[in-house]
């Protein structure tokens, strides 16, 4: 009688399991993208200040390209952050409870984070949506089209949810 | 209070006398006194959105009303950059003519369609100052560090000869102060708040043949104006027109502030003449203009429109 | 529904979302979102992905990772051991002078990183096991770093200083100015306070016998010398920054750029940190740092968005202009207001919310904007070490989990005490603040 179900559980489990460690593994290659990123921001701002006072010749795209890169670099990098319990919060009165009133304060906490994500999440790939089917630029000397810039948005901010998914089910199990 | 609230959003300092403030302020007032059950609340200096989200906003309905420098949403309407592409208006008195001309009927449909329109237009002049050498012809600007204000005039400056460093105009100072940058290119307001004439040696004013000119009017979303009853249209239609009268009034004052300032800080003031205009135009047709033309659909037909006006 | 009540109720619901434990930047975000929609529609949802990619967005905002990688670089290097031996050796021999070396590194590595929580975390590291085996009180020991860590933000650099000069418009350099004198002011303080607790407790250094001092001393000179010689190219890279910036010849995210990228290079050549492993690390800790407070920064920045467009930073600000109370009542309010803020919020979330609100009243009561900012300053750095929220106590958690949590907060109380007594001098003596600035830039 016990036999199927346990079958079941094992198989849920292992699916689960296996969720959780392939959100892990993106949230990971995520954040080489991002620290990638970071590091070509640093060396755009370091090629434009050589350009601009050693050289003394225009600078066109550095600012911009450091700015977007930048930004990537922090929306790639808030799934690693949540894995790794990077994003600050209060937890002294979850920290005080036991048992079943603590899991359903932490399960709320859970659902709101994972709720501002999907929201987010949407709201980006919205823009994404916009910015790349109507060629926006950002209208300034260098003018590059916009959805590069808006793409990883969408993606580091997809990522979180899902990695907020994984959590909540790592809490769980 | 009234029934129905406009939110007015800018960036520029508010109750300071800036003149695009005032005019905001001015037509709250107006719109108050006609008792339309209608009121207007301004946010000023970016206090609800950001300079660059207003067009957005705007025209998703998020905002009501704007005063903007409309090249800002250049990104999604490339035909708005022609509202600050170098010696397109020249003069105030050409500016006047302009308003009503194809050319703004153009970029007025380009507006419309995008789900927004004008209540008031509005365009600033403004100059060039250094330290280095009056700019006046083109060959003046060569080997000259400049910060332009806007990617036509980059283009057209650094076709001159001249460096371009993008920067913000809240950094001239301090950018010409250390030797960065040796003019700048920028409205004759933010001369004067920006205190420029403290770094420069030389001011070349707008006068009667002015490169710098920029279209910032006061704009409404389709949305919020068609849920207007045609009482509260035509008060606001009314206020619009006083806003717009009051600038006309003002623009040439601000000019004469500039060089009143700059003068009394023992800076010498210069106007471009003709030939020196006429000069910068062949340049801009070769660099800029072209460019416009081959990257924006009906780009030529624009510049056409503009130069057509007497 | 009017400003004051939906203020209130917003208010509220962050409060409840932050005590579940709702991570502070989702908090912040979940509930602005909520206002926004409830109070104008669907669209404020529609369109939230280009309001919040506005928000991080600048060119401003990026010379924060930058200044924290900048701080990772020189952080994960030995310079933490370097500098500590070498303020070791020429303190050492003072009552609870391991105590007060500890503050004197807590002071030069904060003049090397942006950030608190990593000027904690870089001197902690090797100063409370240290100290600990060496006799001194828990107490002291965890708070003399949970202190002194927190002048990260108020000797420059300073990432809170480039979010208090994006937010009110005011010069970062000038900002950055600003602190110095006062940061060396309050490590004094801190100094202070930990030789008198020191003496009370009696149980730090049972002082060495003479021939073991001489023999210490005599061992470590030339290493002392040495580790000197190394922590030197990291203080003049980060000097020289600091001058750029403060001349006005680079901007703040310029300054960090090219900080940052000369001091990985320092930690690659005078460290010879090549190797896949440190540089990963390097880049870890930065990202994990940066990451956490831009998203912060990022729905704090939605938060004021939602504040202005509900009407609620003018009404609230409105009021307070009428109440035309004496401005040193105000001023002591304002404090109380931080003070409270601070227990709960990490410094980048307070001054984006409460700088639209403050700034024009401290302009209206004819206070100034930089005074102003190192006053704000020490008001966040005494959230650093007060709980619920206090990123230094994490670290320090962190770093000896052994010590138990009402020991670190009875030894940083003190310390707390002595930022206040700095807000006081300050409230006195304003020019222990813009003396400096005004000698160096309005020349
Ligand atoms: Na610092
Ligand atoms: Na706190």
């Amino acid at each position: 009688m016990s036999q199927p179900y346990d079958v079941s559980e094992t198989s849920e489990r292992s699916v689960i399991g296996s969720y959780i460690r392939c959100m892990d593994t993106l949230s990971v290659a995520t954040a080489l993208l991002a620290a990638t990123l970071l590091a070509l921001g640093v060396l755009a701002v370091v090629h434009m200040v050589f350009v601009r006072y050693i050289l003394v010749e225009s600078t066109v795209w550095q600012t911009e390209f450091t700015t977007f890169a930048i930004t990537a670099a922090m929306l790639l990098g808030t799934p690693y952050v949540l894995k790794t319990g990077g994003h600050v919060a209060v937890t002294v009165l979850p920290d005080s409870l036991r048992g079943l009133p603590k899991r359903i304060m932490q399960l709320a906490a859970h659902l709101v984070g994972l709720g501002f994500c999907l929201a987010l999440a949407f709201g980006s790939w919205y823009y994404f949506y916009e910015a790349f089917s109507m060629d926006w630029t950002t209208g300034t000397a260098w003018n590059p089209v916009l959805w590069p810039a808006v793409l990883p948005m969408a993606i580091g901010i997809s990522q979180l949810s899902l990695q907020y998914v994984a959590e909540i089910l790592r809490g769980e199990h | 209070s009234a029934e129905t609230v406009l939110r007015a959003s800018h960036q520029f300092p508010g109750g300071k006398g800036d003149v695009r403030d005032e005019m905001v302020q001015l037509m709250a007032k107006e719109v108050n006194a006609a008792d339309v059950d209608l009121e207007i609340q301004v946010y000023p200096g970016q206090s609800l959105f950001k300079a660059g989200e207003q067009w957005g906003a705007l025209v998703r309905g998020r905002l009501d009303m704007t005063a903007l420098p409309l090249d800002y949403a250049s990104g999604r309407h490339p035909e708005f950059s022609a509202t600050l592409m170098p010696g397109l208006v020249r003069s105030h008195d050409r500016a006047q003519r302009l308003n009503d001309s194809e050319f703004m009927g153009m970029i007025k449909k380009v507006i419309n369609d995008a789900g927004a329109r004008v209540l008031a237009d509005a365009w600033l002049a403004g100059g060039f100052a250094s330290n280095d050498r009056c700019i006046t012809s083109p060959d003046t600007v060569s080997g000259q560090t400049l910060r332009a204000a806007g990617p036509a005039f980059d283009e057209m400056l650094a076709t001159a000869g001249a460096s371009i460093a993008s920067m913000p105009s809240s950094e001239i100072y301090t950018a010409m102060q250390t030797g960065v940058l040796d003019g700048a290119n920028t409205s004759s307001g933010s001369f004067v708040s920006y205190r420029i004439y403290e770094q420069v040696t030389c001011l070349t004013a707008p006068g009667e043949n002015a490169l710098w000119f920029m279209y910032e009017p006061i704009l409404i979303s389709e949305q919020s104006w068609n849920n207007l009853n045609e009482e509260q249209q035509a008060a606001l239609t009314a206020a619009g027109e006083k806003a717009e009268a009051y600038f006309a009034k003002e623009a040439a004052g601000l000019d004469q502030k500039m060089i009143d300032v700059f003068k009394e800080n023992g800076v010498e003031v210069v106007n471009m003449t003709p030939e020196d205009y006429n000069a910068w135009l062949d340049i801009a047709k070769k660099s800029a203009y072209k460019t416009f033309a081959e990257n924006v659909p009906n780009g030529q037909a624009l510049i056409d429109a503009a130069l057509a006006v007497e | 529904m009017d400003p004051v009540t939906s203020g209130i109720l917003v208010v509220i619901a962050l409060m409840v979302l932050m005590a579940i434990g709702t991570p502070i930047a989702f908090a912040l975000g979940a509930v602005s979102l909520t206002a926004l929609v409830l109070d104008r529609g669907m669209g404020e949802l529609i369109y939230f992905g280009e309001t919040f990619f506005g928000n991080v967005a600048s060119f401003g905002f990026v010379a924060i990772p930058m200044f924290i990688l900048m701080g990772a670089a020189v952080a994960s290097s030995p310079t933490g051991r370097d500098l500590y031996r070498s303020l070791d050796l020429w303190m050492g021999r003072l009552p609870g002078g391991l105590a007060i070396s500890n503050i004197a590194a807590c002071s030069i590595f904060a003049a090397l990183s942006g950030s608190s929580p990593a000027t904690s975390a870089a001197i902690g590291k090797l100063g409370i096991p240290e100290m600990r085996k060496r006799g001194y009180p828990d107490g002291v020991a965890a708070g003399c770093i949970a202190a002194g860590g927190t002048l990260g933000i108020l000797i420059p650099p300073s990432v809170t200083m480039i979010v208090y000069g994006i937010s009110t418009e005011t010069s970062i350099g000038r900002l950055f100015i600003a602190g110095a004198i006062p940061g060396l002011m309050l490590a004094g303080l801190f100094m202070i306070w930990t030789l008198i607790a020191c003496k009370m407790a009696g149980g730090y250094d049972s002082p060495n016998p003479v021939a073991e001092a001489a023999a210490r001393v005599k061992e470590n000179v030339e290493g002392n010398m040495k580790a000197l010689v190394r922590v030197l190219p990291f203080l003049i890279v980060v000097m020289g920054i600091l001058f750029a910036l403060y001349g006005g010849v680079a901007t703040p995210s310029e300054a960090a750029g090219v900080g940052a990228f000369l001091c990985l290079a320092l930690a690659i050549i005078v460290y010879r940190m090549w190797q896949v492993k440190p540089i990963t690390i390097i880049m870890r800790d930065a990202l994990r740092e940066s990451v956490m407070i831009m998203l912060i920064i990022a729905t704090a920045e939605i938060f004021a968005f939602a504040l202005s467009s509900l009407f609620i930073t003018q009404t609230v600000a409105g009021a307070i202009a009428d109440l035309e109370v004496n401005r040193w009542v105000l001023m002591g309010v304002i404090n109380l207001f931080l003070l409270v803020a601070g227990f709960f919020l990490p410094p980048v979330a307070v001054i984006v919310m409460a700088a639209p609100i403050l700034l024009p009243i401290i302009l209206a009561a004819n206070f100034d904007p930089y005074w102003f900012a190192v006053i704000l300053t020490i008001n966040l750095e005494i959230g650093l070490i007060t709980p619920p929220v206090g990123l230094n106590l994490f670290i320090i958690k962190g770093i000896a989990p052994d010590i138990a949590l009402r020991d670190i907060l009875m030894g940083s109380l003190p310390y707390a005490l002595c930022m206040v007594l700095a807000i006081v001098l300050l409230c006195i003596f304003p020019g222990i603040v813009t003396w400096l600035p005004d000698l160096l830039m309005d020349s």
